[in-house]
């Protein structure tokens, strides 16, 4: 699983990107989403190179 | 990895992806690919032990780019359920979910129209039981897509807003109303429990549709799916396709009011609707049943599941 190219994760500057196998923060709370409207939009890349797109409802500041 | 040809006889495309023979087919509960993957567990579509909303490019598409795209939409983390048994806010995510990718493929060169679209019941060809929908981003203008700008052509202006103001005024075949979406079957319904849900207003697609209006349909779908599973009680298939503005072509995103169409196949609580030979020859519906009734019985249903 790698950052998709719209990340800012490609460019270097944004936080680690979670790996699934860590367990480490869920989806939706990651740095590299963006919002859109009420939802935090996180995109990645499988490893076979095919586009994955998680919705998540942003959490309140 | 798909092959487009051009029927000249129907004057239609036709998209050949043979790939697709070998997708994944009813998988058993265990190895289901659109659940998240559990610790220990064979990976899923989705590498992770939890996701609210997953959307992926299909691993067997019926397009690929340059020439479009096929994404699944997985509603929910859970394997049992349906577009109905969604929490509230989820439906409600989901309509934005689908907006986003609406406004994000119909800004691709190669995309003239995004269908959102979901198959529900072995009745209907679903592969996979987890609750999903598709999204076909077209290379082109699909027919009934411009069948229905031809119906704008011919009655010399929104064909959808007409229809729904007659069918408001006629009241026989409305099944759901809310400030701001109507529910109906349609008065010259093909499919016995055929409906259309439209929002009031003329949007012509789901980015048109102010965040009020999204919640509403949210609404007026889980009602309409949830109806429809108490007409026979028991999980009612169907075809939904979600029509709106064309992304490319002249003045893309504006041609068009946002609707989305049922088709159920279920005529009574054991027999189907097959499209035999009136309606695959000749492209005529022979129906057995009459919006009207039809309507007074998904309406009474929906009461009833509220």
């Amino acid at each position: 699983m790698t950052p998709g190219p719209e990340d800012p994760a490609a460019s270097g500057d944004a936080a680690p990107r979670p790996s699934p196998e860590s367990g480490a923060a869920p989806p939706g709370e990651a740095p590299g989403g963006e919002p859109y409207g009420p939802l935090l939009v996180e995109r990645l890349r499988k490893d076979d190179g095919r586009a994955l797109i998680l919705f998540s409802r942003r959490r309140a500041e | 990895m798909s092959d487009l040809r051009f029927n000249e006889l129907r004057g239609e495309q036709v998209d050949y992806a043979i790939h697709r023979q070998d997708r994944t087919f009813l998988p058993s509960r265990e190895h289901c690919p659109l659940d998240p993957t559990r610790p220990g567990a064979p990976a899923t579509e989705i590498p992770f032990p939890s996701f609210e909303i997953a959307v992926f490019e299909n691993k067997f598409p019926a397009f690929v780019a340059p020439e479009g795209v096929a994404e699944v939409v997985v509603y929910t983390e859970q394997h049992e359920g349906s577009l109905a048994t969604l929490p509230q806010h989820q439906a409600e995510d989901l309509m934005w979910a689908w907006r986003h990718r609406y406004e994000e493929l119909g800004a691709r060169e190669d995309i003239e129209y995004v269908f959102i679209f979901e198959n529900r019941g072995v009745e209907v060809g679903t592969t996979l039981h987890h609750p999903h929908g598709q999204i076909y981003g077209y290379p082109f203008l699909p027919p009934v897509a411009a069948l229905e700008l031809a119906a704008d052509a011919r009655l010399d202006g929104c064909a959808p807003c007409m229809l729904l103001a007659r069918e408001l005024e006629d009241g026989a075949r409305v099944v759901y109303e809310s400030e701001h979406v109507v529910v109906y079957v349609p008065y010259a319904a093909r499919w016995a429990y055929e409906a259309h849900v439209l929002v009031r207003e003329h949007r012509p697609s789901i980015a048109a549709c102010t965040p009020s209006e999204l919640a509403a349909l949210a609404r007026a779908l889980q009602a309409l799916v949830r109806g429809y599973d108490a007409v026979f009680d028991r999980p009612f298939p169907y075809v939904m396709a979600m029509h709106q503005a064309p992304t490319g072509g002249p003045q893309p995103g504006q041609r068009g009011h946002l609707h989305i169409e049922f088709y159920p196949p279920l005529r009574t609580a054991q027999k189907l609707k097959f499209l035999a030979g009136s309606e695959q020859g000749a492209g005529t519906f022979i129906s057995d049943t009459l919006p009207e009734e039809t309507a007074a019985t998904l309406r009474e249903a929906i009461t009833r599941a509220a």
